[in-house]
């Protein structure tokens, strides 16, 4: 459909003689929170690098919004509307909540390298609208009142959202999350969960890969099932996770097979 | 003719000094991704030991080589465990050249107080008698034996680190330090013994080479370590062999060019050509299974 | 006083431009990228100086040390589409390699350079001019290092792959850096001709790219005072030992480089080391005052 925001077609990734990624679909509609989930090593944080443009496909088509950008650099997935965050959270050390979402401001701005030198107005002024606009990112996320604070100083809760709000500072369509509920409680996930809500409402699309299957089932609007680098499964969350198929990923077929015996009722291992 | 043949056999000579830099330069490189600015100094102090013991003891020559390519050894193991087994635990291959500059410029300034920034020599009789003479072209005896020494290097290196299990241990710790530690390798034992084989032989290289072209002072040490960082790259780093013929390529280029080209001309192909290599081929000639290094 | 300024002046001067030079260096680092490629365009800047100055002796200074920033500055653009393609490890080493042909072509390019012979220029800069540029120089970076160029270049350095996914083209943000690293070579050039007053091939070799690289990383490759402070160090050290150490007295630069990098990783000036009377919030939310 050309209302994706995002679309992979066919795409393959191979390192060396690993096939990390293999004939991959993909289809992210307009608003939509999307869950991808699948066993540790099944190529979701690969998938990512590809559709953010930190890696390339060997094979296959990836469209941001109907433009094929396969092959681009990074910055031109990010300009193209992709914004994302990493499993491991990759904060800039030493720097400020609010210096992390001028970053992320970045290609909004028009200042030139001549303009930083001289002190003409126009670069004061820029620099000032550019914090505001910074600031207002940050109220939006309840991270208003840490601006100033060295952002490794924060509690890790405060961190993720933090990657979150430098994320959204890009003005993206869609965002790609890796575990954002990685560590987190439930309580803490639920709000992350419930701040996904909030963005989804102001029209971003998200696609989200998480292993904590409680948050995909709450708030995912659509999931899909990767394993080994293909996707096994797609659909509802409640009607995919409940597949054989799905479980045998994550369990084995042994364990797979004892879960459903264990559910059947019969009390023996 | 004579003067080519000539030229070619002082150029097999040069190019079996920077050869043998090279192997020995390349081995810290390729096995712990150390690039030393410092290990030219090391082998000029391994001829300062050398002179040395030869003027003030007067003991026969090989035991002055075998004093200067000890020190040697042992200066590069000092260098290594200070300089360098420090940031073995950091995740940083671009500190290593940092404090190798620091190691240099500690080698550099006793080295030239030492010598009084002036060129040294070895006793003329230093290694056996003056200069062969087959149909008036001569060879002294100090370039046959940087020949011999070449080849045997490079046999005892490539046979060591191919055949034996201690190569298979520099091997895997220039693969990765880490998971060779898994299989029961000594990272930090290999990196020793790695610095003690690189320290001999540039000591040996610098004893040797300081006698065959009269000159030993710290020049010495420089020009080995930019052409023998230039036959490491163009040669190959991952295999001796190509280390071997870089550094003989470049040996002969040198000497052919400066005789028909122009001396002023005779590094513009060395350093040219590594230019070349580092932007369009940077693993070399003879493209090898890269080492990676234990960074 | 007069008695320390006549025994000292040198090499008072002679550190002050090694100030610009380490700061050529540091804009390098500042973009996550280890070059000395500056050195190889003060060179240029600095030959062609000698020349120019030699043939238009009533242009001024000033017109002088702009005529050798611009040549920096488009040798390094033009070189950067050749450098900036690599990876790190293997740019360094390119950057050096550069370095080492420059000579080469100083050697040869007998009719700018003189060749072996060199060549000689007229000193027109003062002392106070030396000052003025440095402190014009802090002027600049200062104002760079909060300017989105700054700050993005923080980030950059930091994760790269981060900016990237945040629209920043960072081939073009080290491009430019690139340049201006050039320039600052070119201008250190020039600087570093008129002070010498005779350059040979030898003027701007590999002892000169190490010794800059070491006190720019000693002094603090995070912060722009970094590279001026090892500057200084790295002059003022040795003569403060003279009556100890002598002619070896260089022995404690390489000492204190070890003992730098080794300890304070980061180099003298850390911005992450707050001073006392820094403002910044460090204090961690889980409090333990």
């Amino acid at each position: 459909m050309s209302s994706d925001i995002l679309k992979l077609s066919e795409v393959s990734r191979t390192f060396g003689g690993l096939k990390a990624i293999d004939g991959m679909n993909l289809s992210v509609g307009q608003g939509v929170i999307f869950g991808l989930i699948g066993p540790n090593g099944a190529g979701k944080t690969t998938l990512i690098n590809l559709m953010s443009g930190l890696d390339a496909p060997n094979k296959g088509t990836i469209a941001i919004s109907g433009i094929d950008l396969t092959g681009k650099k990074a910055h031109h997935f990010a300009r193209s509307g992709v914004a994302r965050t990493f499993q491991n959270m990759k904060l800039f050390k030493g720097m400020t909540v609010l210096e992390h979402v001028i970053v992320g401001l970045d290609s909004e701005r028009k200042s030139r390298f001549w303009q930083m030198i001289l002190p003409v107005p126009s670069e004061r002024k820029e620099r000032k609208a550019v914090s505001a606009k910074a600031l207002e990112i940050l109220e939006h996320l309840g991270l208003a009142h840490v601006a100033d604070r060295i952002a490794d100083t924060l509690p890790y809760g405060s961190q993720r959202r933090l990657e979150i709000a430098r994320a959204i500072a890009t003005n993206p369509k869609i965002l790609l999350l890796d575990e954002p509920t990685a560590g987190m409680n439930a309580v803490e996930s639920v709000e992350i969960g419930e701040l996904l809500n909030v963005l989804r409402k102001d029209g971003l699309s998200i696609l989200v890969v998480e292993h904590n299957i409680a948050f995909v089932r709450q708030f995912c609007d659509r999931i899909a099932v990767m394993n080994f680098g293909q996707k096994i499964a797609e659909g509802l969350p409640g009607e995919t996770l409940d597949l054989p198929a799905v479980r045998e990923a994550y369990l084995g077929a042994s364990g797979a097979e004892r879960l459903h015996r264990l559910r059947a009722g019969r009390n023996r291992v | 003719m004579q003067l080519l043949l000539q030229q070619t056999l002082n150029g097999l000579a040069l190019g079996s000094a920077y050869a043998l830099f090279a192997m020995s330069f390349g081995l810290v490189y390729a096995t712990m991704g150390v690039l030393s600015v410092a290990h030219g100094a090391i082998a000029t102090w391994g001829a300062l030991a050398a002179l040395y013991v030869t003027n003030e003891f007067g003991v026969p020559t090989v035991v002055s080589v075998l004093a200067g390519v000890l020190f040697a050894a042992l200066l590069s193991v000092s260098v290594d465990q200070i300089a360098f087994q420090p940031l073995r635990k950091r995740n940083n291959s671009l500190g290593y050249i940092i404090t190798s500059i620091g190691v240099w410029i500690c080698l550099i300034s006793v080295g030239e107080t030492v010598t009084h920034n002036a060129p040294q020599t070895f006793p003329p009789d230093f290694i056996s008698v003056g200069k062969i003479n087959i149909s008036s072209i001569y060879v002294s005896a100090p370039q046959v034996w940087l020949f011999i020494m070449g080849l045997m290097v490079l046999v005892v290196l490539h046979m060591s680190i191919t055949r034996t299990k201690f190569g298979a241990s520099v091997r895997a710790v220039g693969f990765s330090a880490k998971f060779s530690s898994i299989s029961g390798v000594n990272a930090r034992l290999i990196a020793i013994w790695t610095a003690a084989i690189a320290g001999a032989t540039a000591g040996l290289v610098g004893v040797i080479g300081g006698s065959a072209f009269d000159n030993v002072s710290m020049a010495l040490g420089e020009g080995l370590l930019l052409k023998g960082f230039a036959a490491v790259v163009i040669g190959g780093f991952g295999d001796v062999r190509g280390t071997y013929i870089g550094g003989m390529l470049i040996g002969l280029t040198e000497v052919l060019g400066s005789q028909y080209i122009s001396s002023s001309f005779k590094d513009a192909i060395s350093f040219g050509l590594l230019l070349v290599f580092l932007v369009f081929r940077p693993s070399g000639i003879f493209k090898e299974i890269k080492f990676g290094a234990a960074r | 006083m007069s008695h320390f300024w006549a025994l000292y002046q040198t090499n008072v001067e002679f550190a002050l431009v090694g100030c610009v030079f380490a700061l050529s260096i540091f804009v390098g680092l500042w973009s996550g990228v280890l070059s000395v490629a500056p050195i190889a365009f003060a060179a240029v800047s600095a030959f062609a100086i000698a020349r120019i100055s030699t043939d238009h002796p009533t242009w001024s200074l000033y017109v002088l040390l702009i005529i050798g920033m611009v040549f920096g500055a488009v040798f390094a653009y033009l070189s950067s589409f050749i450098f900036l393609r690599l990876s790190s490890h293997y740019l360094a080493l390119a950057t050096i390699a550069l370095v080492l042909i420059s000579r080469v072509f100083a050697l040869n390019l007998t009719t700018i350079t003189g060749g072996m012979n060199g060549v000689g220029l007229m000193r027109l800069i003062s002392f106070p001019q030396l000052v003025f540029i440095l402190v014009l120089l802090g002027v600049v970076f200062q104002r760079l290092r909060k300017s989105r160029f700054g700050l993005t270049l923080d980030a950059l350095r930091e994760q790269p792959e981060v900016t990237a996914s945040l629209g920043v083209d960072v081939l073009k943000i080290q491009r430019v850096a690139f340049v201006l690293a050039g320039s600052l070579g070119g201008l250190a050039g020039v600087m570093q001709a008129q002070l010498l007053q005779y350059l040979t091939p030898d003027s701007f070799y590999v002892d000169l790219a190490f010794v800059t690289l070491a006190s720019a990383v000693l002094g603090g490759a995070y912060h722009w005072f970094g590279p001026i402070v090892g500057s200084l160090l790295y002059a003022a050290l040795p003569e403060l030992l003279r009556p100890y150490l002598g002619s070896s007295r260089h022995i404690a630069n390489g000492v204190l480089l070890l003992i730098i990098m080794l300890f304070l990783q980061r180099g003298v000036i850390d911005p992450l080391r707050p001073l006392p009377f820094k403002s910044k919030k460090t204090e961690s939310v889980v409090g333990n005052e």
